[in-house]
């Protein structure tokens, strides 16, 4: 359901339009620009004792519109409540060995909303790979502020959290599409130092020179401190994968030493490529994910929910031809009523299962996940 | 993609992949690094490390780690493997889906298609990879260049391993040295640990303070201790001796144990040395010091006290004796040698049971063994053998002697001489005996006397009895009254004297019948009012109608209670009222509790005196005595008999103005409402009848005055009887005829009736084997009734008995229904439903006060009231109902005439029965009943009345 009025009495009403029934939880998903008072939305959450997450995130999309502002509800029957791991930067991760998991299977998927902006993502996804395992499907992306500062941005009935990740097992079997449409530019290059997100160099060199060197050999600007971001969302790092995608890195800043910070970690050594796209190719990629999607279904592709994570960076790469993506992604469904609409977030960072299952962490990605009733 | 950049990219996968390796010192953290970045880069789905390990064969590798670890599934691979084996030889093995191998190589989960790749490394173990979207195993070049990386991950992780095992090596090490020190440290033994040069390695704070050192354990460590004797020799008591002592023992270098040594101080040491070897390397040795000071005090103590308790025992006068299990001596004590006259030495090793033993208790002794054999102690009383020959009685306290593990090893026994106490005891018994026995003379006395009393008086109260139906002359029947107060007052006195024996000989029994309360202090109040009918003095009835049932008890014994008290209360009273009252306290459980009262307005008793009221032989006053009379034991047997039935009696009294005595019984709910019982039969329609007029009875009875009141009564009964004077003659006349019951009298001459009923009953032949034989007799006592049970009778009548009683103690032998037997016998003592009230007055008003008139009204009632009652009955039993209506109108104005308001009202009602068209007989047969024997009852009050004026 969307609201494109996201003040706290049409939420309400639109909660109490979805009928919450035992067993069920409602995902909310809050466009930046509409956070206004999250204290009371839990409040009213609590006092109708109905279960609910969700997150703030830099724009919504739903349908093939990109939203700055309003909110989506999405109810979902779910297995157990939405588990909540606070500090994920402690590398310890005490938290995930707390939580105490609803037994899984493969008719069921897990939704995971995460702070986008802190480190130690990979650690967490990877222990909660191990506890989970692979045979149920996970999809999610980071919450935050577009202004890439890190802030409160996911909520539930415990209340509202940063660096934290926010988990629910729905009882939806579910087909995953991951695809970013980004090539090679140049490379390979090395992160002979990086420090979690931030690369210190490439190649034993300063990494912002390096980086900038082969930005404007390809583009024949000049790239500087101030103008890096103009550049940067044209060419982002792809961490070599021998025989699959490259990982996307979206560098996001450089710092006066020159050390460049991507979303997600890049870990020292790490083998990088230069990459660069163009919007036919982001686009043909949002189709290969759905088709994905589609082709990965094993009985009549009919889905209850398209849910959409998308990189925040892709709308700016693609421009005013951003909502040709998600059309993309909508030719390819048979949309009966409202609620089969594609939606779904610009996220800071994209999380899917990958290959046989192991978990990862995207930038500049679209990730599609198609939900059926069991 | 040229050849160039293919390269420059392998180049830099394996630069990543190989500065992935040894990161960590940690072998998991190693190996977690390492495999990582492999499935992440080279696009696998998990890859792990195992380990080899030894197992006295080829050996086995244990999966030692996985990435992700939800993949892993078996741990274990034996080296057997053909793969494994391959491996031995070739540096890496790839293994496709399409391999016959891929399947037996599968230790993961989730494994469908794809393809293994296996690495040796070095010695330790292998290394896997999966990757499922290869499907035709790896390529060549791959693994080759992968097989560098994997040779640098091997040593690197080879290294990681031995690290960890020093490192595990070094903190056991650092671990058992810790908890030696903090073992030795904590012990309450001082330690000294020295090197072969004698330099201390190790102490505690316990080896300082027993020797008074005064450093710290760890200023001594690495002391040389060679030399420093002279330091010491302050210490010990005889340093000189102790020293040496040392240097024997260092210079063996044995193990010694338990050695003291006295310090100057006074404290004693216990001190052991252990000396320590490697092999045949001579390593140190250990010094254990414990200070034992107290120890060795106590002990000393101890011994002390085990000599003042062996003097005690010996002086002692009990004799003590260990013996093994098979009464073999092993140790008499001396005081047990004196007992018996024997030597020590002549007793041990002496078999104590043959020796000492007198034959007839062995077996005793045996049974004491097998108890002891449990571990159990007993006291006993056997008779021994002295030297001498005489015997003496012992008292023995006997108990097991165990070893040092638990086990029985023999038993000792205190003796004690008890030689004097079973003479005493002896003598006591024959003493008791004498006195047994004259109390059962006694008793024989008082049974005999009993008899020879109670016999003639039952002539003299049949007699009575018959006389007073012989239609006597006014005088005569005067005459007779006054011998049946003499006699009934007699018998009184006698029975009383048989209870009071009765009592204290414990012999007293109570029955359990049901019986009506109501009607039984009816009928005291009706005969005592007739008792004091020439005294102003009126009997009163409070009877509590919460009691609404039958109760079950014994009502003889209440009727004795409640006879005794309102006999003293007649005998006391000359004005005013006494009063009898029955008052339920309380209803539960199935039983009233009911508080009785006898209250009078007589003279009353002193109040010193009130306690002394119920001793034996007391009367409350000895004046009073000698005016009226009595034996002084009717109170205490009163009390006697309500205490026994678990009553308590108290009494209250002012002089001149009267006493009440109360007390409380218990009697059980029958659950029968009085109300239900009354009135069951017709006058003159005795059910039982039938059943008497059919009977052949044998009367065995020597005296000629009961023989003649028994003939009366079986000849009221119309039945045949025969008499014989004695048990013999009763034992042929059984054999020859048979008799449905006998009567037997106990006490006869040539043989008694016991006997008799005895030879009956154990002769088969006698066709009165079975015959129901009942005891009569003015023995009343209850070993009597045991003997007459015991020799086979049935019952027991005791004289003087009515013939009532006879007639229903016969019918119950002769199987008579119990609801005939409750009919006659329960319906026709329900007086006090009649409620009969006689008035004169009517009368008199009506003759202007003629007495004549008055008495000769009352006669003519009295003498057509019995033809009346039978003419109304035979007009009942052929239901000729306006006859009986007549004849109950005439009876109805007698009844108004004499003041009997109850019955007229009663004729009144049965005239408007017998109007209906539908007579109710029963109904009606009831009611003539009632009326019937309410003329019965009101007839003596009539005639009393008359008299009176």
């Amino acid at each position: 359901m969307l609201l494109e009025n996201a003040d706290l009495k049409t939420i309400e009403k639109g909660v109490n339009d979805l009928n919450v029934g035992e067993g069920e939880t409602i995902m909310v998903l809050l466009a930046e620009e509409s956070a206004n008072n999250i204290e009371a939305l839990i409040n009213f959450f609590n006092q109708q004792g109905i279960s609910f997450f969700g997150g703030l995130f830099p724009g919504l999309v739903y349908g093939t519109e990109r939203l700055e502002q309003g909110c989506i509800l999405k109810k979902f029957k779910t297995a157990a409540t939405p588990f909540l791991v606070k500090n994920l930067s402690d590398k310890t991760l005490e938290g995930i060995n707390r939580i105490i998991l609803p037994a899984t299977d493969e008719k069921m998927t897990i939704i995971i909303l995460l702070d986008g902006l802190t480190s130690n993502i990979n650690h967490f996804l990877e222990s909660l790979n191990n506890i989970i395992g692979d045979k149920v499907n996970f999809i999610g992306g980071g919450a935050g502020s577009g202004s890439l500062q890190q802030q409160l941005c996911l909520f539930n009935n415990d209340g509202f959290f940063m660096d934290a990740a926010i988990c629910c097992v729905i009882e939806n079997k579910s087909n995953l599409g991951v695809r970013h449409g980004w090539k090679k530019l140049a490379g390979p290059l090395v992160a002979t130092a990086s420090e979690g997100p931030r690369i210190i160099q490439l190649n034993w060199q300063n990494a912002f020179e390096v980086y900038k060197s082969y930005m404007e050999s390809d583009n024949g600007k000049t790239v500087t401190k101030e103008n890096f971001l103009e550049h940067t969302k044209d060419y982002p790092f792809g961490i070599f994968r021998e025989n699959a995608d490259e990982i996307v890195r979206d560098p996001i800043g450089v710092n006066a030493q020159g050390d460049v910070t991507c979303i997600g970690e890049v870990p020292a050594n790490t083998v990088l490529h230069i990459l660069k796209s163009s919007s036919e190719m982001l686009i043909e990629a949002a189709s290969d994910a759905m088709k994905e999607c589609k082709s990965n279904a094993t009985e009549p592709f009919n889905p209850e929910n398209t849910f959409v994570v998308d990189c925040i960076t892709r709308p700016s790469a693609l421009g005013d031809r951003f909502s040709e993506e998600l059309q993309a992604i909508r030719n390819q469904l048979d949309v009966q009523q409202p609620e089969q609409e594609p939606f779904g977030i610009l996220s800071l960072g994209e999380i899917s299962s990958y290959g046989d299952g192991l978990l990862e962490f995207f930038n500049k990605t679209i990730v599609v996940g198609t939900f059926h009733a069991d | 993609m040229t050849d160039n950049i293919k390269i420059i990219q392998d180049i830099c996968l394996l630069y990543e992949l190989s500065l992935a390796v040894g990161g960590s010192l940690d072998a998991h953290e190693n190996c977690k690094q390492f495999l990582r970045k492999l499935i992440s880069r080279k696009s696998l789905n998990f890859a792990s490390v195992w380990l080899h390990r030894e197992d006295g064969g080829d050996g086995y590798c244990e999966l030692f780690y996985i990435t992700p670890t939800y993949r892993a599934n078996k741990r274990f691979l034996s080296c057997t493997h053909p793969v494994l084996r391959e491996l031995m030889v070739k540096p890496y093995l790839s293994i496709g889906n399409e391999d016959p191998e891929f399947d037996s190589i599968k230790t993961e989960k989730n494994v469908d298609k794809g393809s293994y790749a296996l690495f040796r490394l070095g010695k330790i173990g292998i290394l896997t990879i999966f990757s499922s979207s290869k499907m035709e195993g790896f390529g060549g070049i791959e693994l080759a260049q992968l097989k560098n990386v994997v040779d640098k991950f091997a040593i690197s992780l080879e290294g990681c391993l031995a690290h960890g095992q020093l490192k595990d090596e070094i903190d056991n090490r650092e671990i058992a040295q810790t908890r030696l020190t903090n073992l030795i440290t904590n012990l309450q033994a001082g330690i000294l640990f020295e090197n072969e040069k004698r330099e201390v390695i190790l102490t505690n704070q316990n080896f300082c303070d027993t020797l008074n050192i005064r450093l710290k354990p760890e200023q001594l460590i690495g002391q040389n201790l060679v030399g420093e004797e002279a330091k010491v020799k302050d210490i010990f008591s005889d340093a000189e001796g102790f020293l040496e002592g040392v240097d024997r023992t260092l210079k063996k270098r044995e193990l010694v144990t338990g050695k003291f040594v006295e310090l100057a101080n006074g404290k004693i040491l216990e001190w052991d040395f252990i000396p320590l070897f490697s092999g045949s390397r001579y390593l140190g040795h250990l010094w254990q010091f414990n200070d034992v000071t107290a120890r060795r005090k106590a002990q000393q103590v101890i011994q002390e006290s085990e000599e003042k308790y062996r003097g005690i025992i010996e002086n002692m006068e009990l004799g003590l004796l260990e013996v093994d299990l098979e009464h073999n001596i092993l140790r008499p004590y001396k005081y047990f040698c004196e007992m018996l006259g024997y030597t020590a030495e002549e007793l041990i090793g002496k078999n104590a049971l043959e020796l000492l033993v007198v034959e007839e208790y062995h077996d005793k002794m045996k049974t004491q063994d097998e108890i002891r054999l449990h571990g159990v102690s007993s006291v006993y009383e056997v008779q021994l053998k002295k030297k001498d020959g005489s015997l003496m009685w012992a008292l023995i306290s006997g108990a097991p002697i165990n070893d040092n593990k638990g086990n029985i090893v023999g038993s000792i026994g205190v003796h004690y001489d008890l030689t004097d106490r079973k003479r005493l005891e002896t003598d006591l018994a024959e003493a008791k005996h004498i006195a047994d026995q004259a109390r059962q003379t006694e008793r024989q006395f008082l049974v005999n006397m009993s008899h020879e009393i109670r016999t003639p008086m039952n002539a003299v109260i049949g007699m009575t009895y018959l006389l007073g139906e012989s239609d006597p002359t006014p005088v005569q029947k005067d005459f007779i009254d006054s011998l049946r107060f003499s006699a009934d007052t007699l018998l009184g006195i006698i029975d009383n004297i048989l209870d009071f024996s009765k009592i204290e000989a414990g012999e007293l029994q109570f029955e359990e019948k049901k019986f009506n309360l109501k009607e039984l202090l009816a009928a005291l109040q009706q005969t005592f009012q007739f008792k004091v009918r020439e005294k102003s003095v009126s009997v009163n009835m409070d009877f509590d109608p919460e009691i609404e049932n039958l109760v079950i008890g014994d009502p003889h014994r209440l009727n004795q209670i409640l006879t005794n008290l309102l006999g003293n209360a007649s005998k006391f009273t000359d004005h005013g009222s006494i009063g009898i009252g029955a008052r339920m306290l309380a209803h539960r459980e199935g039983a009233y509790e009911i508080e009785f009262s006898v209250q009078d307005t007589g003279i009353g008793i002193p109040p010193r005196k009130l306690q002394e009221v119920f001793k034996n032989f007391k009367q409350a006053d000895p004046q009073v005595a000698r005016k009226y009379g009595g034996t002084g034991l009717g109170l205490t047997i009163v009390k006697q008999l309500v205490e026994l039935q678990g009553g308590s009696i108290r009494v209250e009294s002012k002089l001149e103005q009267g006493s009440t005595f109360s007390f409380v019984l218990s009697f059980k709910d029958s659950g029968i409402k009085i109300s239900s019982l009354s009135q069951k039969s017709v006058l003159g329609a005795n059910p039982s009848r039938h059943y008497l007029e059919q009977l052949n009875i044998l009367v065995v009875e020597d005296n000629a005055m009961n023989q003649k009141l028994i003939s009366k009564i079986l000849e009221s009964w119309k039945c045949q009887y025969e008499i014989v004077n004695n048990g013999k003659k009763a034992i042929s006349i059984t054999a020859a005829n048979q008799y449905d019951i006998i009567l037997m009298d106990i006490h006869m001459p040539e043989m008694g009736g016991v006997e008799a009923a005895r030879n009956i009953r154990q002769d088969s032949k006698n066709p009165n084997q079975q015959t129901p034989i009942i005891a009569l007799t003015a023995a009343a006592l209850l070993e009597e009734k045991k003997r007459a049970l015991n020799a086979g009778m049935d019952d027991f009548l005791t004289r003087p008995f009515s013939p009532s009683r006879l007639e229903e103690c016969v019918l119950r032998f002769l199987g008579v229904p119990e609801e005939v037997l409750e009919t006659t016998y329960t319906g026709s003592q329900d007086l006090y439903d009649l409620n009969v009230k006689v008035d004169l007055q009517y009368l008199f008003e009506f003759s202007n006060g003629d007495h004549y008139f008055v008495k000769d009204m009352v006669d003519t009632f009295n003498a057509e009231m019995p033809s009346i009652v039978n003419e109304i009955n035979a007009e009942l039993a052929c239901e000729n109902w306006s006859n009986v209506a007549k004849i109950v109108h005439k009876l109805k104005s007698n009844f108004m005439m004499f003041g009997m308001s109850a019955q007229h009202a009663k004729s009144l009602e049965l005239e408007n029965m017998l109007k209906r068209t539908k007579v109710d007989k029963k109904q009606v047969a009831k009611k003539i009943d009632w009326l019937a024997r309410s003329i019965q009852v009101a007839q003596p009050m009539l005639e009393q009345q008359t008299t009176v004026l």
